[in-house]
């Protein structure tokens, strides 16, 4: 037990005064602290008194030990806190926080003068996050004898998506260490020592030179306002927030969305979110409200009357686009999918396909993830990693193939840095973007993966009579030769537990074999749980609900009438009857005959599955413009146009429920019970009793399913050139 | 093979001493080249091939006297070396011609004799004032022994001290440390014996070993003159600890601006790596330690031990907060101890002697001796080593021979900008680390500086907080931003613009920036306003209320004037004066443009001493003489 002002509480081991202090409920104030940081030190607010340690030591440093006594508060820590942040607002323009006129000021003043140089809150876009203003307000400071001293460093508004005006900056250190630590960037470190300590990248280069990805992981830790996102600092209070999933790309990040009225404003990580623990990419965290928001947003059903695309009601668009399709044959209708698309849009179009157009063929419109998904499939039994992201965290070595982790699946190079840190070795086969080598031990350009894996296999293979189908693998790397390379990366990889990254890098060199061999290569290393598909958006899910993909993409026969939803899909001109259903305008819209208007992300209520096999719930936060529709209400819409039973839903729950029972989802283990459909909607996190009991020794609280499918064990090795019966 | 060692330097060392040339060494440290010593060896050897000589030049370390440098003592065949000081290039035909070509000695130049007793009519060198009262232990070979010879040392018992801590268990040897009373000569005091017991007792089977030859303090450089002068003390000190505690891999981190240390230290590990002194199997034994080189890059509070070890593991270099202690989590999250340059130094006398005979030396609680740094307004400069608890009066009126130019004893200043300065009622304090501390100073690493009446104790305070605030790591608040503000403050008092407030604000600024830093560095920052308010209250008073300086020596608050009654008009300051402020025909008074003027002193400097004339006055004085 331990003793906090007093009164007693439970000893955890492992954790620091202010961590237990915290749990308590006890506030202490602190500038520099951050839950998912490594303790600093640096701001010297959250000095306790502990009996039998020497003078006043940071709460946030010292590890608890059972027994102690703590006081968090008394009339001399109090007071040395108040002289400390005294000193730290002289050089912080602080005029605004100890004027007498200040609560008139925030009652009355409800206009924020935008104006570029802060010298006080009432000109500051972020009073009401501002963790300054509430450390004064807690120590009640309404008097500073210091002038102020106003560090006058130029405001650096050059690169996109945030301005840094560190003017404001109290040197907390929060974005040094989660841009280092965390992120395994480091691109801004304190600079120069003394009164011009500051932040900055080294050597006066551009956040760019120094590797910035702009993630955004700075702002969400900043206190002040010294770094805020441009585009959202001064839009007006938003009126709503709720959490969602981004979906860009396939990792599944959760996110905190903000909106107002009916547009989304801000999007932030969730600190919680299973797949990216408060981490985010430049794409989810600054690029949502941009891109949904965007001119270009299809509004109004258009059918193309007399070669023009005319705006039309749904009803018409609906009974033009079903008539188009059903003049052919169902075996000459294709439907393209984008991976964008939700589970209940994608389960209701498989619907569509198999019982109102029996005999008509869908796609996914990605040729990587077709592919990996398919001969996932043969060889794994699934279509799908054979594991989740802990892979990365537990690997003793991450080999990642194909891959450009700057603009797709960017957070995982959040798990790759940790791992890096504990220890684990990192390859990187093909070419590297410049920034991304700190994360990285070893590096091969070139892109013949398939011989740099096979000769890796070649190194592995006296392992080989281990498994089934050991003497036909073993002949088959005979076509293979040994190398140098492949004799370090066997050093690098022996005897540890492997994770591989295969990304659509591999799509230029034999990428069934590529995939394949990373297949054998977690069967001879024991490591099951270690092949990472790096998947878009929602190809997961599309593939879980709907069976896809069923045949390679160059085996499918050309069609004569497409349902596209992906405005960048490749469809022949020759095409005879072409419905788009689509978000922006697109050139495809020259060639269609009738444009379905569809809904976004943030508009989008219903499920999508991440890559590694989490299903996670999409609530909105804006309403799409003009006329358009949610997707699944299109697709359902045109079933029943097109004389589908069995499609009336008005909610997209019920698509959800639906699904859950019918699919893949259900089946690969994923536990959704019935009432999880409803509560996916809500915000209140998941009461972890009621789930069955998962083998994960951590009890997430959060929206999404949890995995366990286990891949327990592969006991079978393929050959390059297709599976051995 | 390793036995054979001994005997064989010490054959050397016998040959050296008993050579049938004559034997020229050269005081060839910082301190010494800074002096000119390498001047003066150019000329020598010049002399010398001139006259054809065959005589051997050995570059030795510093000998303490800094004052004396360049320090050339003449050793003839069968006589020991005789000490001549403050040599010259002018002085070297002399001295060579007269010395070695004559065989006279030279005994207007030389100071004394390197040998038991006085011989050949001269005294002994160290029974000089500055040299009798000290106790040289760590300091027994410096500026007696070429530093880059390992030979040299081993003749000097060197080594004997390693070869005992081998022939003991790692916890003997802790032990014996123990018993010594051996505390941390880098200031913070610690029992070396007890770190190094929980550094031993830590769990984990890699450990590191580091020697912190930072030495930052501004005024203190006993550290660079035992590198200099005998770094193989050192280093064998660095391989009985690292023993003691079961350490692998050890770090020596010489602070940037000391080049020739680097060299030296480079050397003294190649050596002892072909002597199987360092290495695999060190001495036969079955332990393995090596050592490896850091440099710093130029920042004073690398001198804290957790941020040393930041700057070691590549690290900007921001002290951590402790718990964890390095001890248990160090380099690399490793048990690792660190200890100062002088405490390593001093361990090989620790296990030579044994641990109760070094305890005999200084008094109970601080045993043993302490190098000092002794600067300022006394006579004799330089490196020093006492017993601890010789009291200050001693330090500075004895050894060091009592203040220059006939001024007055103010205060001293020990521990550079985290001590503070002990006045004249207590000039009889001892230097020791209790009673020091007690006054409100510290011990430090052994800066001493000496200050009389012209020193102004709020500029001298004034000046190391600038320095402080130079050289903080910017991490902390108190710190960064407090010491900032304390320097605003007296800024403002020295330029003449205090306020009765100030010295309120000063003291709780002092508290805060002691109880809130998180480290050393700002702890201590404020001690030296801490001392100078306790005993020098009074001028602080002087320069707020009366906008004076007392000590005449804050520019704002001072002037020069030439008192025309005693300006013989010899034109010497108007010719020196850098702005040409002061006008005057020859054998006609000189004045001084007071808006012209710098305060750069020159005048004051070149005036001759028969005439006097240039006076430091109160700004108020000025209506006096107009």
């Amino acid at each position: 037990m331990i003793t906090i002002n007093g009164k007693q509480y439970p000893f955890k081991a492992g954790q620091t005064v202010l961590e237990a202090a915290t749990a308590a409920g006890v506030y202490i104030p602190t500038l520099c602290s951050h839950p998912h940081l490594t303790a600093f030190g640096a701001c010297r607010l959250c000095l306790v008194q502990i009996d039998n340690v020497r003078g006043l030591p940071t709460a946030c440093t010292i590890p608890l030990t059972d027994g102690m006594n703590i006081r968090t508060e008394s009339e001399d820590i109090q007071r040395l806190r108040r002289e400390i942040m005294l000193l730290t607002l002289s050089e912080h323009p602080y005029s605004c926080l100890v004027c007498k006129d200040k609560e008139m000021c925030v009652k009355y003043n409800s206009c924020t003068t935008k104006a570029g140089k802060i010298t006080g809150c009432n000109l500051c876009s972020w009073k009401e996050g501002c963790e300054v203003r509430k450390v004064v307000d807690y120590l009640k400071i309404d008097e500073i004898t210091y002038p102020i001293h106003y560090h006058d460093y130029p405001l650096e508004r050059d690169e996109p998506f945030f301005d840094r005006d560190y003017n404001l900056c109290v040197l907390c250190g929060r974005c040094v260490r989660v841009c280092e630590d965390i992120r395994g960037i480091g691109a801004i470190a304190f600079l120069n020592r003394g009164h011009r300590t500051r932040i900055g990248t080294a050597f006066g280069m551009s956040n760019i030179e120094a590797g910035c990805v702009f993630c955004g992981a700075c702002l969400d830790v900043c206190p002040t306002a010294a770094l805020t996102g441009r585009a959202t600092k001064w839009l007006a209070k938003t009126e709503k927030r709720t959490k969602t999933t981004c979906n860009f790309c396939g990792v599944g990040c959760a996110m905190v969305v903000e909106g107002r009225r009916e547009t989304v404003m801000r999007a932030q990580a969730d600190l919680d979110g299973p797949a990216n623990k408060g981490q985010a990419c430049v794409l989810g965290r600054f690029c949502i409200p941009p891109f949904f928001n965007a001119i270009g947003r299809l509004r109004y059903p258009l059918v193309r009357r007399e070669g023009v695309l005319t705006p039309v009601s749904w009803e018409e668009a609906l009974k033009a686009a079903a008539n188009g399709l059903k003049q052919y044959d169902s075996g000459d209708v294709r439907i393209i999918i984008s991976p964008q698309l939700t589970n209940e849009t994608a389960y209701l179009l498989s619907r569509l396909a198999k019982e109102v157009l029996p005999g008509s063929l869908m796609e996914l419109d990605s040729p990587f993830d077709s592919l990996a998904l398919r001969t996932s499939r043969e060889l794994l039994g699934h279509a799908g990693s054979s594991g989740t992201l802990t892979a990365i965290n537990n690997a003793g070595s991450v080999l990642i193939v194909g891959a450009d982790l700057r603009l797709d699946h960017s957070v995982l190079r959040v798990r790759i840095n940790a791992a890096h840190r504990r220890g684990a070795k990192v390859i990187w086969l093909g070419p590297m973007q410049p920034g991304e080598d700190r994360l990285v031990d070893y590096h091969y350009p070139g892109t013949d993966y398939l011989d740099k894996l096979a000769g890796l296999l070649r190194k592995l293979a006296h392992d080989a009579h281990n498994f089934e189908g050991a003497n036909e693998f073993l002949e088959s790397l005979v076509a293979f030769k040994d190398s140098k390379e492949s004799t370090e990366l066997a050093k690098l990889v022996r005897g540890k537990s492997l994770c591989i990254l295969v990304g659509k890098g591999v799509l230029t060199d034999h990428p069934e074999a590529v995939l394949t061999a990373a297949y054998n290569l977690i069967v001879l290393t024991r490591s099951p749980r270690g092949l990472i598909l790096l998947l878009e958006s929602n190809s997961q899910g599309i593939s879980d609900v709907s069976g896809l993909p069923n045949a390679a993409l160059e085996a499918l026969p050309a069609a004569k009438a497409y349902y596209v939803t992906s405005g960048n899909a490749e469809v022949p001109q020759d095409a005879g009857f072409l419905v788009l259903q689509d978000i922006f305008e697109s050139a495809m819209m020259d060639r269609a005959d009738v444009v379905l208007p569809g809904t976004g992300m943030p508009e989008d209520t219903g499920t999508i599955t991440s890559l590694e096999g989490r299903v996670q719930a999409l609530d909105p936060i804006a309403q799409a413009p003009g006329m358009s529709k949610p997707d699944w209400w299109v697709v359902a819409r045109l079933a029943t146009q097109m004389g589908g039973s069995g499609f009336a839903y008005e909610k997209a729950e019920q698509v959800t429920e639906e699904l859950f029972k019918a699919t893949r989802v259900k089946s690969l283990g994923l536990i959704a019970k019935d009432s999880y459909a409803l509560k996916l909607r809500s915000m209140q996190p998941i009461n972890s009793a009621e789930r069955a009991p998962s083998p994960n020794k951590h009890v997430h609280v959060h929206r999404g399913a949890d995995i366990v499918y286990k891949v327990d064990d592969l006991r079978r090795l393929y050959t390059y050139w297709g599976v051995v019966e | 093979m390793s036995e054979d060692m001994w005997s064989e330097a010490k054959g050397a060392w016998k040959a050296l001493m008993n050579s049938g040339k004559p034997v020229i060494y050269l005081g060839a440290a910082s301190c010494g080249r800074a002096a000119g010593a390498l001047v003066v060896k150019r000329a020598i050897q010049s002399e010398l091939k001139d006259h054809s000589i065959d005589a051997q030049i050995i570059d030795v370390g510093c000998i303490g006297p800094c004052f004396m440098e360049p320090l050339v003592y003449i050793q003839l065949p069968g006589e020991p070396p005789v000490v001549y000081n403050n040599v010259t290039a002018a002085d070297v035909p002399r001295l060579i011609q007269n010395v070695i070509i004559d065989g006279t000695h030279l005994k207007d130049k030389a100071v004394g004799v390197l040998a038991d007793a006085p011989k050949m009519g001269m005294p002994r060198f160290f029974d000089h004032p500055m040299l009798a009262p000290q106790v040289r232990l760590v300091l027994r070979n410096c500026g007696l022994i070429d530093p880059t010879n390992i030979g040299h040392y081993l003749a000097m018992d060197g080594y004997l001290g390693l070869k005992q801590a081998l022939a003991m268990t790692p916890e003997q040897v802790i032990e014996e440390v123990k018993i010594s009373g051996l505390r941390g000569r880098g200031g913070a005091g610690f029992s070396a014996g007890m770190k190094w017991k929980l550094c031993r007792d830590a769990p984990g089977e890699m450990k590191y070993l580091i020697c912190n030859a930072d030495e930052g303090n501004p005024g203190t450089f006993v550290n660079r003159i035992l590198l200099e002068g005998d770094p193989h003390a050192v280093l064998e000190g660095m391989v009985i600890a690292a023993y003691a505690i079961g350490a692998s891999q050890g770090f020596i981190y010489i602070r940037h601006e000391y080049p020739l240390v680097r060299e030296y230290v480079q050397k003294a590990t190649l050596d002892m790596r072909q002597l199987g002194l360092l290495g695999e199997n060190i001495m036969g034994s079955d332990f393995h330690f090596d050592i490896q080189i850091r440099r710093g890059a130029l920042a004073f509070v690398c001198g804290e031990e957790t941020a040393l070890m930041a700057s070691i593991m590549g690290h900007r270099g921001m002290p951590k907060p402790r718990p964890p202690f390095p001890a248990t989590s160090g380099l690399w999250g490793k048990p690792t101890n660190i200890n100062n340059t002088e405490t390593m130094g001093t361990v090989p006398s620790v296990l030579r002697m044994g641990g109760p005979s070094y305890a005999k030396y200084g008094i109970k609680g601080s045993s043993g001796t302490k190098t000092f740094s002794l600067g300022g307004k006394v006579k004799n400069t330089g490196c020093i080593e006492v017993p601890l608890g010789t009291p200050l009066k001693t330090i500075v009126f004895d050894i060091g021979g009592g203040m220059v130019e006939g001024k007055t004893f103010k205060a001293v200043q020990t521990g550079g900008p985290s001590g503070g300065c002990i006045p004249t009622p207590l000039i009889g304090t001892g230097v020791d680390y209790e009673q020091l501390t007690n006054l409100g100073a510290i011990m430090g690493s052994g800066g001493l500086i000496v200050m009389d009446e012209d020193n102004c104790m709020v500029d001298m305070a004034r000046y190391f907080l600038s320095f402080t605030q130079d050289e903080s790591c910017g991490k902390c608040v108190p710190c960064r931003i407090g010491t900032r503000r304390m320097l605003d403050v007296l800024e403002r008092i020295t330029r003449g613009e205090g306020e009765v407030d100030d010295l309120l604000r000063l003291e709780e600024l002092c508290e805060t920036i002691n109880k809130g830093s998180l480290c050393g560095l700002g702890q201590t920052a404020p001690n030296p306003i801490l001392t100078t308010l306790r005993y020098f209250r009074n001028e602080y008073e002087a320069h707020i209320i009366e906008k004076r300086c007392p000590a005449k020596a804050c520019k704002a608050l001072m002037h020069f004037e030439i008192l025309p009654d005693q300006c013989i008009g010899c034109e010497e300051c108007k010719g020196k004066c850098p702005t040409g402020a002061i006008t005057g025909e020859s054998k006609q008074p000189h004045v001084i443009d007071q808006k012209r003027c710098t305060k750069c002193g020159i005048c004051l400097q070149i005036c001759p001493p028969k005439a006097s004339a240039v006076a430091k006055l109160d700004n108020e004085a000025k209506e006096a003489i107009l």
